[in-house]
This record gives C-alpha cells, sequence and structure tokens, in this order.
C-alpha cells in the first residue's frame, strides 16, 4: 500500500529575508496516513503547510505529489490538485454568510452559475454528519472564531480534497468538539484521504497519528511512528536544540513559585468550596448591596476588605446576575454570577458560541451589561468604560489577537506600547519618551521569549505563536489587578505554555486574580483553582480543579446536569 | 516580504512611471530631459515663476495635510473643496468688514475664523457618520457641492459688494499678510511659512506624543485600539474636525495671503488635490509638504510649458497622472531617497531608520 509516497518533501528550504523558515526539510507522508507535524514556536511547521499548498514557492528543494513534482503557482492550483489548507488564522470574508464562504472558490456548476440549493443540501449534509452548528445564513463576519474555522473546514470537506492539511485544527475547539473533529479525521482516514496536521497537543497527537515529524528551528529533526515512541522522547525532541537554551531557569522558576503557590492554595481552598455554593445559587442580593455601599462611601481608592464567613480575602471581581445584550454569534449571559478572590484563577470552559465572547466582552466593558452588576475591588465598574476599567486594573487579552488586540500594520514597538502608552514611565508631559520605551519593549519581549526581527518591523512579521507571546507579555505588564485570558495558550509550544504557567503562578502569589476562557479543557486543569462551564449563556457549574471530574465538565458543556 | 524586495518593487514603478512618461513626450516630439527642465524653468525658472509655485503650495500642502491627518485616525475626507471654500468666504467677510481692527488682532481672529468654519462644514458628516451610519466619504462629497453653491449664493447675495461679478470687497488692508517683494511683481506672504509649520507640528504631534500614538493607533486599527482602552470614537471626531479646520484655513490664507478677496469658483480644485497630495505621500502628513510641492510646481508649469514646448497642457496632464499612477503603485518617494527621511520624518508604515541600523 506504500510504495510510493503521497507527499514527499525533498530537502525543502524557505527564507525570509535573513531568517531560514525551513531549511534543507525532507520526510514522506504515505498514502491514507494522518502524519502529525510538531515542534517550537517558530519552528517553521506554518511555513512548510503553506509551501505544499502553493502560498509560495520553495528556495531550494522540492515537493512532490504522488511521485511528481508540485510548482504551485497559487494555492488554487493547490486546490485544484486536492489539496486542501486549514490554516491557523481562518480566512473568511466577512460580508458574505457562512454558506457562501463555505463555497467561496469552489468551481462553478453549469453555465458558471453557484446552485445554491445543491450546495446548501450537500454543505447541511457535511455540518450534521460532523456535528456543526453553523449557522448558514449568518454574515462570517458575525460569527464566532470557531465557527470561522468550521467554514475552512467546510470548504476542504465540500471539495472532497485528497490531502488534507490542517494547521492547529484543535486550538479552539472544545473537548466535546475536539473529539469529533479527531473522529472525523480518521474517518477521512480510511476513505483514502491523508491527513498532514500541526499541534502542539501531544496527547492528541500520540493518539491520532499514525507518524509524527519533529521539526526544530527550521530543520526535520526526524520522523517517527507513533506506536513506537513516547510522548516524553517527542517532547525532548522538539525541545533539544531550541528550546533547551531557555528551559532550566524557567523551570527553576516554576519549581520555586509552584512551592509559594502550594502554601498559599492550601490557605485558599476552604472558603472556595462555600463560594463554589454561592455562585451556583445565583446572584447574593446582601453582598451586593454591600459593596455598592462601600463604593458609594467612598472607599473606592483603597481596596475593599469583605469579611465574608470566617474568610479574609478580598474579592477581586465579581459578577452578579450579569445579562448582556443577544448579539448575533452567540448566546448572550444569562443571570450569570461568579466571584474571584485575589490571587485566584477561575476558568470558564464550554463549547464555542456558548457565551464565552460574551462573558469576556461584557467583563472588559467593550459592551455594555443589561442587568447585573460588576465589581472590580469593590467598586461598581457595570456603566464604566473599557478604559475607566482599564485604569483600575483589569487587563484583557482577547482571543481573535489580530484584529482586537494587534495593529498588524504598526510596528513592533507600537504594538508593545498599545493600552501602556499612558503610563507615567513612559511619557513625559504628553511627549513619549523613546529611549525609555525602546529599552522597555526590548527587555519585555527578551523576557516574554518572543522571536522577533527587529522592534521597527510590523506585528505581522510574526509567527502566531510569537504573537500570542507578545499578546500575552503586554497583558501581564504594568500592575494588573485582574486578568482576563481568553484562549491564553493558543498557538503556544510547550515550552511556551510552561513559562505561562509559571508566570501566571508567579502573579498570583503577588495576588493577581485571573479569569481564564478557554475551549480547552487541559490549559483550564492547568491554569485554574475552579473551573466552570457555561451552556447556552449560563453557568452550568463550578467545580474545584483539584476536585473536578472531566466528565463531569464535559457533561455540562452539552447542557446535562 | 523582506524590505529589499519591496523597496526594489517600488522603484520599478516609479521607472515604469518615468519610462511611460519619456516615451509618451517622445511621441509629442518632447526628450523627456527637456520636459523636466521646462517643469523646473516653468515652475522657478525666474522670480514671477517662483513666486506663482509659492502661493500654489500653500493651499495645495495644508489640504494634503488634512486629508492626510483625517487618514491617519482611518477616516477619508474628501471634503476639503468645500471646507476650503466656506472658510474662506468666512474670512474674507469678516477682514472686509472689521476695518478699524488693528493687523495683530484681525489675522489672528480671520485665521481662527475661516478654520472654524471648515470645522464646522466638516461636522454634519460626523453626526450622519455617528447617527446614521452613513460614511464620511459620501457626505463630504455632497457637502462640497453644497458648500459651493451656498458660497455663489452669499457671495452674490448678502456678503458681496455689490457688483454681479460675485465677489466681496477687498480686506482690510491691515489683514494682508506680511509679504516679502523679493522681485519686480513677485512678492511671497508669509502663508508657505505658516503651511509648513503647520505640516511640522502635526507631524511631530502624531509621531512624538501620548495623542499622536492614540490616533494612529485609531487608525491601523480600530477595534484593537477601542480594546486597549483607547477612545477610539473620540479621537476620530477631534481628527476630523481638526482636518476640518486646516482645510478651511488653507482658504482663509489664500484670502488674505494671496486674493485678499473671495471671488466665485475661489478654488481651482485645490480640495481635491489635497487628496492626491496626500495619498502621494502616503498619508504622511510630513511627506505631504514634499508631494504639495510636487504638485505646485506641475501646476503652475503648465503654461511654460505649452509656451516654451508648445506642447498642449493636456499633455502635462496626462503625464502628470501616469507618473502618479506609478507612485500609487506602492512606489514611496522614501525609498528612492533615504536622506529624505531624516528630514521629513518616516513614512507611516515602514521601519524607524534607527532601528534598521541596529538590527
Amino acid at each position: 500500500m506504500h510504495d510510493r509516497p503521497e507527499i514527499r518533501f525533498c530537502s525543502v528550504s524557505k527564507r525570509f529575508g535573513s531568517l531560514w523558515a525551513n531549511r534543507e526539510i525532507s520526510f514522506d507522508v504515505h498514502r491514507a496516513e494522518i502524519h502529525a507535524i510538531v515542534g517550537e514556536n517558530g519552528a517553521g511547521k506554518s511555513t512548510l503547510m503553506k509551501l505544499l499548498c502553493g502560498h509560495f514557492l520553495p528556495d531550494e528543494g522540492f515537493i512532490a505529489l504522488r511521485g511528481r513534482e508540485s510548482r504551485f503557482r497559487s494555492p488554487r492550483q493547490a486546490a485544484e490538485a486536492g489539496l486542501g489548507l486549514v490554516s491557523q488564522q481562518p480566512h473568511t470574508f466577512p460580508q458574505l454568510t457562512a454558506l457562501e464562504n463555505v463555497l467561496a472558490g469552489h468551481p462553478p456548476g453549469l453555465f458558471r452559475l453557484l446552485r445554491p440549493a445543491a450546495a446548501r443540501t450537500r454543505v447541511e449534509a457535511l455540518c450534521s454528519r460532523f456535528g456543526f452548528e453553523l449557522p448558514l445564513d449568518q454574515r462570517a463576519g458575525e460569527l464566532a472564531f470557531a465557527h470561522r474555522q468550521q467554514i475552512q473546514l467546510l470548504r476542504v470537506l465540500y471539495r472532497d480534497a485528497s490531502v488534507l492539511v490542517l494547521d492547529e485544527p484543535t486550538s479552539l475547539l472544545a473537548p466535546p468538539e475536539a473529539e469529533r473533529l479527531l473522529d472525523l479525521l480518521r474517518g477521512l482516514r480510511f476513505k483514502d484521504h491523508t491527513v498532514l496536521f500541526v499541534s502542539h497537543r501531544l496527547s492528541e497527537v500520540l493518539s491520532l497519528a499514525d507518524r509524527v515529524s519533529v521539526l526544530s528551528k527550521g530543520r526535520c529533526v526526524g520522523t517517527y511512528a507513533t506506536a513506537d515512541v513516547t510522548r516524553e522522547r517527542i517532547a525532548r525532541l522538539i525541545a533539544e536544540d531550541g528550546g533547551a537554551v531557555g528551559s532550566p531557569p524557567a523551570d527553576r522558576a516554576a519549581n520555586e513559585l509552584g512551592g509559594a503557590h502550594a502554601a498559599r492554595l492550601s490557605i485558599s481552598h476552604a472558603p472556595v468550596v462555600e463560594e463554589e455554593d454561592r455562585a451556583m445559587r445565583g446572584p447574593a442580593p446582601n453582598n451586593r448591596q454591600l459593596v455598592s455601599l462601600a463604593a458609594g462611601a467612598g472607599t473606592s481608592s483603597c481596596p475593599h476588605e469583605r469579611s465574608v464567613g470566617s474568610r479574609g480575602t478580598r474579592i477581586a471581581l465579581s459578577l452578579d446576575g450579569v445579562r448582556s445584550e443577544v448579539s448575533t454569534d452567540e448566546s448572550p449571559l444569562d443571570r450569570v454570577s461568579l466571584e474571584l478572590v485575589e490571587g485566584e484563577s477561575f476558568g470558564v470552559g464550554g463549547v464555542v458560541g456558548n457565551g464565552q465572547r460574551s462573558l469576556a466582552r461584557v467583563v472588559s466593558g467593550l459592551e455594555a451589561a443589561v442587568e447585573g452588576g460588576i465589581h472590580l475591588a469593590g467598586e461598581d465598574v457595570t456603566r464604566m468604560s473599557l478604559r475607566d476599567r482599564r485604569l483600575r486594573g483589569l487587563r484583557w487579552l482577547p482571543a481573535n489577537l489580530t484584529d482586537e488586540g494587534m495593529l498588524p500594520a504598526a510596528s513592533l514597538l507600537d504594538n508593545c506600547l498599545l493600552g501602556l502608552q499612558r503610563e507615567m514611565r513612559f511619557q513625559r508631559y504628553g511627549w513619549l519618551r523613546s529611549k525609555p520605551v525602546f529599552r522597555w519593549a526590548s527587555a519585555m519581549l527578551s523576557a516574554g521569549d518572543v522571536r522577533y526581527p527587529a522592534l521597527g518591523y510590523p506585528a505581522s512579521s510574526l509567527s502566531g505563536g510569537n504573537l500570542q507571546k507578545l499578546g500575552l507579555c503586554r497583558a501581564l505588564e504594568g500592575k494588573p489587578r485582574v486578568v482576563l485570558l481568553e484562549q491564553p495558550s493558543r498557538g503556544l509550544d510547550l515550552l511556551a505554555q510552561k513559562q505561562l504557567r509559571s508566570r501566571v503562578h508567579e502573579l498570583r502569589a503577588q495576588g493577581v486574580s485571573f479569569l481564564v476562557i478557554s475551549h480547552d479543557l487541559e490549559e483550564l486543569f492547568e491554569l485554574c483553582d475552579r473551573i466552570g462551564v457555561l451552556f447556552r449563556g449560563a453557568l452550568m457549574g463550578v467545580q474545584n480543579t483539584n476536585q473536578a471530574r472531566r466528565e463531569t465538565l464535559v457533561r455540562w458543556m452539552l447542557g446535562g446536569p | 516580504m523582506s524590505v529589499r524586495y519591496s523597496t526594489t518593487s517600488r522603484m520599478l514603478a516609479i521607472a515604469t512611471g518615468l519610462a511611460v512618461c519619456a516615451i509618451i513626450a517622445r511621441g509629442a516630439g518632447v526628450g523627456p530631459w527637456e520636459l523636466v527642465k521646462a517643469v523646473i524653468e516653468g515652475s522657478f525658472g525666474s522670480p514671477q515663476a517662483s513666486a506663482a509655485t509659492l502661493a500654489k503650495v500653500t493651499p495645495l500642502v495644508l489640504n494634503g495635510l488634512a486629508v492626510a491627518v483625517a487618514y491617519r485616525a482611518g477616516l477619508l475626507n474628501i471634503g476639503c473643496e468645500g471646507q476650503m471654500t466656506l472658510g474662506a468666504l468666512a474670512a474674507a467677510s469678516l477682514a472686509t468688514r472689521a476695518g478699524e481692527w488693528s493687523g495683530a488682532v484681525l489675522i489672528p481672529a480671520t485665521l481662527a475664523l475661516g478654520g472654524l468654519i471648515g470645522a464646522v462644514w466638516a461636522m454634519p458628516a460626523l453626526w450622519l457618520r455617528r447617527r446614521k451610519r452613513v460614511h464620511e466619504v459620501l457626505t463630504t462629497l455632497i457637502l462640497n457641492t453644497l458648500a459651493l453653491h451656498l458660497a455663489d449664493l452669499l457671495v452674490v447675495g448678502p456678503l458681496g459688494d455689490g457688483t454681479a461679478i460675485g465677489r466681496t470687497a477687498l480686506v482690510a488692508r491691515q489683514a494682508f499678510l506680511p509679504s516679502w517683494e523679493f522681485d519686480r511683481g513677485a512678492a511671497v506672504s508669509l502663508a508657505p511659512l505658516i503651511a509648513f509649520g503647520l505640516v511640522v507640528a502635526v507631524q511631530v504631534w502624531l509621531e512624538r506624543t501620548v495623542w499622536g500614538f492614540e490616533v494612529r493607533a485609531t487608525g491601523m486599527g480600530p477595534l484593537a485600539a477601542r480594546v486597549s482602552g483607547i477612545e477610539a470614537e473620540r479621537w476620530q471626531r477631534r481628527v476630523f474636525l481638526l482636518s476640518g479646520f486646516i482645510a478651511g484655513l488653507a482658504g482663509t490664507l489664500e484670502v488674505l495671503g494671496v486674493h485678499h478677496r473671495f471671488y466665485r469658483a475661489f478654488s481651482p480644485g485645490y480640495g481635491f488635490d489635497g487628496i492626491t497630495v496626500a495619498f502621494l505621500a502616503n498619508g504622511s502628513p510630513g511627506w505631504s509638504c514634499v508631494s504639495g510641492l510636487l504638485m505646485a510646481m506641475l501646476r503652475s508649469a503648465d503654461k511654460w510649458l505649452q509656451l516654451s514646448l508648445s506642447i498642449s497642457p493636456s499633455l502635462i496632464w496626462i503625464i502628470q497622472a501616469v507618473l502618479l499612477l506609478s507612485v500609487a503603485c506602492q512606489a514611496r518617494i522614501d525609498a528612492v531617497w533615504p536622506w529624505m527621511k531624516r528630514v521629513f520624518g518616516r513614512l507611516p508604515g515602514g521601519p524607524r531608520a534607527s532601528e534598521e541600523a541596529q538590527s
């Protein structure tokens, strides 16, 4: 069966400026195989996928498809040859509906007309077969990020591509959805499709893929059958070249802080259970009165001290029965109540479109709550603008970083400064002090292990993972009080995820609270003390991480009791 | 994309444009070098020509600045023509009626009024954008027509000098901008100096201050700016009013420095040329000086070209348009002459000189 490789990479090299993104990469992908590609951020995975799919041509070497050298001049030619790419950043037309987006680029029928009715039935059939709940008539610009990724996937499936190339397909999916996607890929393999996918989740790679190729700093370190290697060995291979330099200090930091953190947790866990009950019961009118009274009395300048029961910890963020406006892309919040103690980390999970985005928008202040109250360190911020909440120490790392958190055309320096430009250390009487900003930005980026060419380059020159690192650095910079992280590990490699964890623990030891919104349960388990699940905009329940059961959370995600 | 690649592509665009221009000129029987020489002679060949060119620089540079500054905040102000015309009319009306005021009061007051009226004429566009979500290109374009006809109506009627020509009376003598007559019949007023000063001020404000940073962020990504706590809509409103103010100022300086009165069909399309000037400068206020000067040279040389080379003025416009097209193909003048960056500041988008050196 494996006589001739479906795809053969033959010492493929690609250079951007002075940087080799890919260097003499050679490996084969067999027909009807699921082949995983793993590696650090910036190891050249996405570049390799784009080379394969005709986004650009290799500088040296060649790629052979079914034994013939392929020199695709455009993604269209690659698509015609049966390659389908689902990229990391969903490329959709915001003005077109989801259905039109799926059909975009597809060869039209007789007389060059699209046949919407027939196409619709086919797309609907695909949706129901793979369990996508995609509103087909909604404009893509109004859809949630993960829905846009489904559009891309449908585009490829609709075209019946024989080779599927997926760049981190599960990074935005909740476990039930991710599981469905993996099943889908397994099913496709049996139908003689070849699947090539990039992932940072090693468990996923090992359970799904037949073989795995490891990239490091643009080179291919090796290709292994997943049956023959262990998770640890792959992790070591990934880190061997590029990661080894940076990892020991990070490890040490994590260990040191891990100890301190454990001590903290043992103190804070007892009251947490009590709080969980309250959160589940809904708004607590007494507390709310107390808080608004205190805020009205002008104690807002000093952090508000509360003694609830036996606990002396201070509430950093509280939501009381918050409802949000009905939006087009997902469920509005339905009386969500939760409380975060200082130094605590609360995770919110759920299937895409169940109100996570609404929660982030309402808490950050981008969108106003229709009902209910939001308090930040005891102060009522329900009617406050995003800017005023920011000034009170609320930070937000949005999920759709390129649109919501970055200026892709602006320099990296400007992007580092974005949102922090008014801080006194960066200005003097309204004039930006370029030298301190420059020094600070270089220090921040090197501390965050962001790989960048120079500060003057546009942000669009960074790889997805490095951009995410920059966003994280910036969100945690300064003196945050409550940090709202949406999909924080999206696109991050294992080392960067580890660094993120240690940084979060470090800040929590200083009393910073985190509200983590993620589709990835593993991520929530690693970062949070408590995990709640949103379903149709309502908080289904909250569990302590150390007592949490995966099954219960997944059941909640699907609307079960 | 590597820097080197994009630089070569820009050079290619300019070279292509020049080559096409040379072919067109050759077709009309004129060598390319002759043409360039004639343009320079026509614009700066004599004191009178220099004076005429410098007089055209002010409205072109200021309108370019007005468009560029709005563009930096992410808005397109196509309404400079109208804002400039009404600003000029208001300025002329004040300066003709306030005969007893001293120059030191009258000139600043007139400038302020002219600018203010320009800003006021930008307001409906803002209001409609905010309340009714009408795009500002549409509204400012329509407001232009409205402004031109309103000015006609007023200058023939209540604000005119009573003649049927459609003009205001001459402004008070002390409202004339101080000017320097460097040759017989060739004088240059303070207006170009004011224009250049304003360009520098706006450029520095945008590039070096916190507020300027917020404006630039708003222009590059309104949503990202909002998420970062920048009041994007408010900045857009403010900067749009500033843009109208600058356009109004362009008209006022034209009245006080050049014509000393307002007349019908006051602007020969300076407001629209401002759009060209701004885009030639890639939306950078600083570079509007250079592109404004270039446009002024081409504009004031057309008669000379007709006289000396006896080619039709249409041909000059064609050549100009070809050049503009080639420049619009991502060709950026700072890539051709890097030293200009130090003088006029960085064009938005590219790496800064200091960081290029470091990398």
